[in-house]
């Protein structure tokens, strides 16, 4: 348990003028973990996320390690290549790219893999995420909500990454979708990649988030074990506001 | 309309085409990848065709055409990276970059058209035909040269497109043209690829002033017309669409020497705008452009 976590924020703080939008924050997700992360809208949550990957631009001051190497003063392009990767809460594809060409166009440039190794790898991370055949061929601004967010995850397997930032996936998925998306993350875990969760669909965090963290204002109200933070008063008076969640 | 006179309309008009599809593929291969018009892009095509006049002339060097070739391509794509870092990616991150970067490219065709003119002077110039002689084509005779443009063209859009769609730098590109951000998340070096796409789009604007440089005579302005109708062709075509762009330069070539046949030299121009105008106002996305929500 001593082992150094894969990913780790150091007093992170992205200032624009007189806000603060992230607030010195700090947490660490060791290999393997699903860590969600919770916070009312405007909590500083994406710019988090942006900060990380430096798109579209880096903290104002505070570190990023991943396995304990700084990576927060790479450009965008490096950090992808070193191991994190993000996807935003939409127009994440390439639009009229297929969707096969998506995530083959991942699995080349990130993962850096062969042309011909990259099709297999595109073709697996395709199965994987059950994407059905007819549908890989189609340009992917053709593709449905939820099928989207299947690309999403099969580019993010077949970029192989170390981390994985998701912004917000179960934004316009039904209930029965939501549950769909709770598979995928679980498969990419058991890909052997890391997530970080963005997320206001609770059920979706507290069903595949190990470990939960709460910000508001751009600060960390509370972080720790998912049905622990979910009572903590501070997270109930800040984000979810009714007893009956907390209970 | 005689078969001849319609025979040799056609051709022309083939020939105007083929001209107006390899610039206007370069511009609109810049517009598509960054967003922006180059419009120093007509600069680059007198740039190469005075270069290769340089090397190859017996007034100039009087070095073999195919060195003259080769030096002028690679001295204007050298000039479209020095455009791309110079006076483009300095503004990449600001929000008004596609009006900063009007004034800075057309301050770059400035720059180059009086330099060209302070070097070469005003006086008309040729380059050699790539090929001599003349060839019969639809039952119109041409020069071969003219035939050399008709034939490369497609030749040297077909290569486009095949590096386009699929090399690993050609899909990079079309990721990039798409989603900046989402490419640099996937590793992709977006930097890099704007230099490679400006590379490209200057060796076809290159290409297009060394074909056409021995067709007409080379001044300082000699890309602006050219330019001009490559900027009514990517709008017409549909903004981010190399095809529809292809497509557009087809129909316009053909219709620009259809309507000098019929109502003169002229007027011609202004017809075409007013034709181009109200099929906008019909289609307002262009040939083969989407509708943006």
């Amino acid at each position: 348990m001593s082992e150094a976590p894969l990913l780790e924020a150091r007093n992170l703080t992205r200032r624009f003028g007189a806000l603060t939008a992230v607030d010195d924050v700090s947490f660490s997700v060791p290999a393997g973990q699903v860590f969600g992360i919770a916070g009312p809208n405007g909590s500083g949550k994406s710019t988090l996320f942006n900060i990380i990957t430096g798109i579209p631009f880096p903290p104002s001051s505070g570190e990023v390690l991943l396995s304990g190497a700084a990576v927060h003063r790479m450009r965008p392009h490096q950090i992808s290549r070193a191991g994190v990767l993000r996807t935003f809460q939409k127009d994440a594809e390439f639009a009229t790219l297929s969707a096969f060409e998506n995530v083959y166009t991942s699995a080349i440039y990130c993962a850096g893999t062969a042309s011909t190794d990259a099709r297999a790898a595109a073709t697996q991370a395709l199965d994987d995420v059950a994407l059905p055949t007819g549908r890989r061929g189609m340009a992917a601004s053709g593709l449905s909500v939820f099928e989207r967010k299947q690309l999403m995850i099969a580019s993010a397997i077949a970029s192989r990454p170390k981390v994985l930032l998701l912004d917000e996936p179960a934004a316009g998925l039904t209930k029965p979708e939501v549950s769909g998306l709770s598979a995928l993350i679980r498969t990419v875990r058991a890909r052997g990649i890391t997530v970080v969760l963005i997320e206001h669909v609770l059920a979706l965090l507290l069903d595949v988030s190990e470990h939960l963290m709460v910000l508001n204002y751009g600060r960390v109200i509370a972080s720790g074990l998912p049905d622990d933070v979910v009572r903590d008063p501070k997270v109930v008076e800040a984000y979810l506001g009714t007893r009956e969640i907390a209970r | 309309m005689t078969l001849d006179a319609l025979s040799t309309v056609l051709v022309s008009g083939i020939v105007l085409a083929s001209v107006y599809a390899l610039i206007a593929s370069g511009l609109s291969l810049v517009w598509t990848t960054l967003g922006i018009f180059n419009f120093a892009h007509g600069a680059l095509m007198t740039l190469a065709a005075y270069l290769a006049w340089t090397v190859s002339d017996a007034a100039g060097l009087g070095l073999w055409l195919g060195a003259g070739i080769a030096i002028a391509v690679a001295g204007v794509v050298a000039a479209g990276v020095l455009i791309e870092r110079l006076i483009v990616r300095p503004f990449y991150d600001h929000r008004d970059i596609l009006l900063i970067t009007v004034m800075t490219t057309l301050a770059a065709m400035i720059f180059i058209e009086k330099g060209s003119q302070l070097i070469w002077g005003a006086r008309l110039k040729q380059l050699r035909p790539v090929v001599p002689g003349q060839v019969n084509f639809l039952g119109t005779t041409i020069s071969a040269q003219e035939a050399l443009i008709i034939a490369l063209a497609p030749l040297l859009l077909g290569l486009l497109f095949l590096f386009l769609r699929n090399s690993r730098i050609g899909r990079g590109i079309r990721a990039v043209g798409q989603n900046p951000n989402a490419a640099k998340l996937i590793g992709i070096d977006v930097s890099r690829l704007f230099i490679i796409t400006f590379a490209l789009s200057a060796a076809l604007a290159g290409l297009t002033g060394i074909l056409l440089g021995s067709v007409r005579m080379v001044t300082p302005a000699f890309g602006a017309e050219p330019l001009v109708k490559a900027l009514i062709i990517v709008i017409f075509g549909g903004l981010g669409s190399l095809g529809g762009t292809i497509v557009a330069a087809y129909l316009l070539g053909l219709l620009e020497a259809f309507l000098i046949f019929f109502i003169g030299i002229y007027w011609a121009p202004s017809m075409i705008f007013v034709l181009l105008i109200l099929i906008l106002l019909v289609r307002p996305q262009g040939l083969l452009g989407k509708v943006v929500r």
